[in-house]
């Protein structure tokens, strides 16, 4: 039997097999792209994220180079480059993902101003290509920020006896805020500030013209009325332990001053003492005196100023307990002519002198007691200590701002964020 | 040898033949009717999360930019949000509950961010972080905050039902210039 076949039949087959193939692929194809872009989108985001941090990680470096290597700008793979006809510091780091930073430092170089800024540049990869790269870039300006900067602060407790005002500023570097340098209960300003990391704190009956900083979790008694300015409670500062100065130190001789054995210091340099005589240092010597006494009572100190040049006093003491009997006399005014600082090993500081203190103490492991007699004593100055435990006697405390100036630097710090 | 058909018996199908083919195109049809129901339901789902993918990083990314550049927040609610810009000038984001919207305000002009947002929540920090935690204080002060944080919502519509929804949740955002 002969069978025939249709033709016709055949092709009409073939045309519907292809149509639906096309019809499903189209659909296929459609899906699959719309799943493309969205991985797309979302990698593309992610990774314009993870330029910022990039970024970031520039300026960190940046700030890092800035307060260790200030007089070395051109360290640790630093180049020095001129753009848009200024000095500019450069370094570029890549990391393990082939993402990178490309950061310039403006004006870092040696003996720079205060205020360097920083533009930084961070470069991930693109999505689905290893060839292309998102950027993003930000402008921040730093500054270096002063160390001192309160009229008193304690890691822990706060605690005032007593009443009346217990804090405010001055400025022996300004006419209008002092009295030839010297503190004028006249030429104040409200920059008293007082800071706390723990607390408590508890000011008695004490006001301050100032701020008061307080850590998260430090309790405080302290009314807002006691406080001329604002009471904040995100303080997140810690203050870094001293560190001894890495130098040659000599033994500082005495002389007879007055009846009375002292430590002259005569030359600029660095010495160290292990007794508590009188010391007193002549105008336009700076002496940096380790003190090796564990049990440190010194008696009067004395820096001399003489047509306007002071001596200055800077105090490393390495452990023990210090206990100043003495009166402490700067006859600049100045608190930046006289610092007393305390290493991790010492625990306890007492004032007891008849007059104010001019100077700084910095003693972040330390309790500072003053127990003054005298009438209206003041701490002129700044104090940062462990703890202030007690205060008796009439004293209060007067900030000179121009230790924000002159003072010892913390770190540099961000004061503005742009990204361009 | 021939067999001749009878004209008469040509000339139709069968009641049983034509039942048959009857269920055989339905059956056909049905299928075909649900793979494109199917079909173009996923495929607007697909449309939808790509679309609310790109919106919402837009959103998110834009937003973060602003913030990151902010020097305080000013005000604060838990769909709302005030902050003062790296120029100074107030930007505010909202959500209208009412319309699924979030919106931005800057300098008197409104721009919308994000549209079908069902749910959106800001919440605010402060620097200081807590003890052996990864989380931050909240701030007793709104302008005491450094951290912001925000957490949204959206869904779309596929034949008039809500099916598929997109959260977005962000890291938080720290104010640079704060």
């Amino acid at each position: 039997m002969k069978i025939k076949s249709s033709k016709g039949q055949q092709g009409n087959t073939l045309m519907l097999t292809l149509v639906l193939s096309l019809a499903i692929g189209t659909v296929l194809a459609s899906y699959l792209g719309l799943i493309g872009s969205r991985y797309k989108v979302t990698k593309r985001s992610q990774s314009w994220n993870s330029a910022i941090p990039v970024l970031e990680s520039g300026i960190e470096e940046a700030l890092t180079h800035l307060q260790d290597d200030l007089n070395n700008a051109g360290a640790n793979g630093w180049t020095l480059g001129v753009l848009s006809g200024q000095q500019v510091y450069s370094k570029q780091r890549t990391f393990a993902d082939g993402s990178y930073f490309l950061v310039n430092i403006y004006n870092a170089g040696f003996g720079a101003s205060n205020t360097p800024y920083i533009y930084s540049s961070g470069f991930v990869r693109g999505p689905l290509s290893s060839a292309s790269y998102i950027s993003r870039t930000a402008k921040v300006a730093g500054t270096n920020q002063p160390l001192i900067r309160f009229a008193f602060g304690a890691v822990g407790t706060i605690q005032l006896n007593g009443n009346g005002l217990a804090a405010d500023s001055f400025n022996s570097s300004n006419p209008a805020l002092s009295n030839n340098g010297q503190y004028d209960s006249g030429k104040t300003s409200t920059n008293g500030n007082v800071a706390s990391v723990y607390g408590p704190v508890d000011f008695g009956n004490h006001s301050i013209s100032g701020n008061l900083y307080l850590g998260p979790s430090a309790s405080s008694s302290v009314a807002s009325s006691q406080v001329s300015g604002n009471v904040y409670n995100d303080f997140n500062v810690s203050f870094p332990d001293v560190v001894l100065p890495t130098t040659t130190w000599l033994p500082a001789t005495t002389s007879v001053i007055g009846g009375t054995s002292t430590y002259d210091f005569i030359a600029s340099g660095d010495y160290y003492i292990a007794a508590g005589n009188n010391i007193q240092v002549e105008p336009g010597v700076t002496a940096r005196v380790r003190v090796d006494a564990t049990t440190f009572n010194p008696g009067n100190v004395h820096i001399v100023s003489s047509n306007g040049v002071s001596g200055t006093l800077i105090l490393y003491q390495v452990s023990g307990t210090v206990s100043m009997s003495g009166n402490v006399t700067v006859d600049s005014g100045r608190a930046r002519n006289f610092y007393y600082y305390g290493l991790p090993g010492v625990t306890s500081i007492t004032y007891g002198g008849n007059s104010s203190f001019v100077g700084v103490i910095y003693a972040p492991e330390a309790d500072l007691t003053l127990n003054g007699g005298g009438n209206n004593n003041g701490l002129i100055g700044s104090s940062i200590t462990k703890s202030i435990a007690a205060m008796n006697g009439h004293y209060n405390f007067h900030f000179d701002e121009d230790l924000l100036s002159s003072g010892p630097s913390r770190a540099y710090v961000v004061t503005s964020w742009k990204e361009l | 040898m021939f067999t001749k058909c009878s004209p008469r018996r040509r000339r139709a199908f069968t009641l049983v033949e034509v039942m048959v083919a009857t269920a055989l195109s339905l059956m056909a049809v049905t299928v075909m009717a649900l793979v494109a129901y199917f079909t173009s339901r996923s495929f607007v789902a697909a449309t939808n999360y790509t679309d609310m993918a790109l919106l919402s990083r837009m959103a998110l990314d834009n937003m973060s930019r602003t913030i990151r550049q902010s020097r305080q927040v000013t005000a604060y609610s838990t769909n709302s949000i005030t902050l003062l810009d790296a120029n100074g000038n107030s930007v505010q984001y909202t959500l209208n509950p009412a319309t699924g919207t979030l919106i931005s305000v800057v300098g008197g002009a409104t721009n919308t961010y994000l549209t079908s947002c069902n749910s959106l929540q800001f919440w605010i920090y402060q620097r200081t972080p807590k003890s052996n935690s990864l989380s931050c204080y909240t701030p007793a002060y709104v302008t005491n905050a450094k951290l912001v944080q925000v957490t949204w919502s959206c869904s779309r519509q596929i034949f008039g039902v809500n099916v598929n929804n997109e959260i977005v949740e962000s890291a938080s955002i720290c104010l640079r210039n704060h």
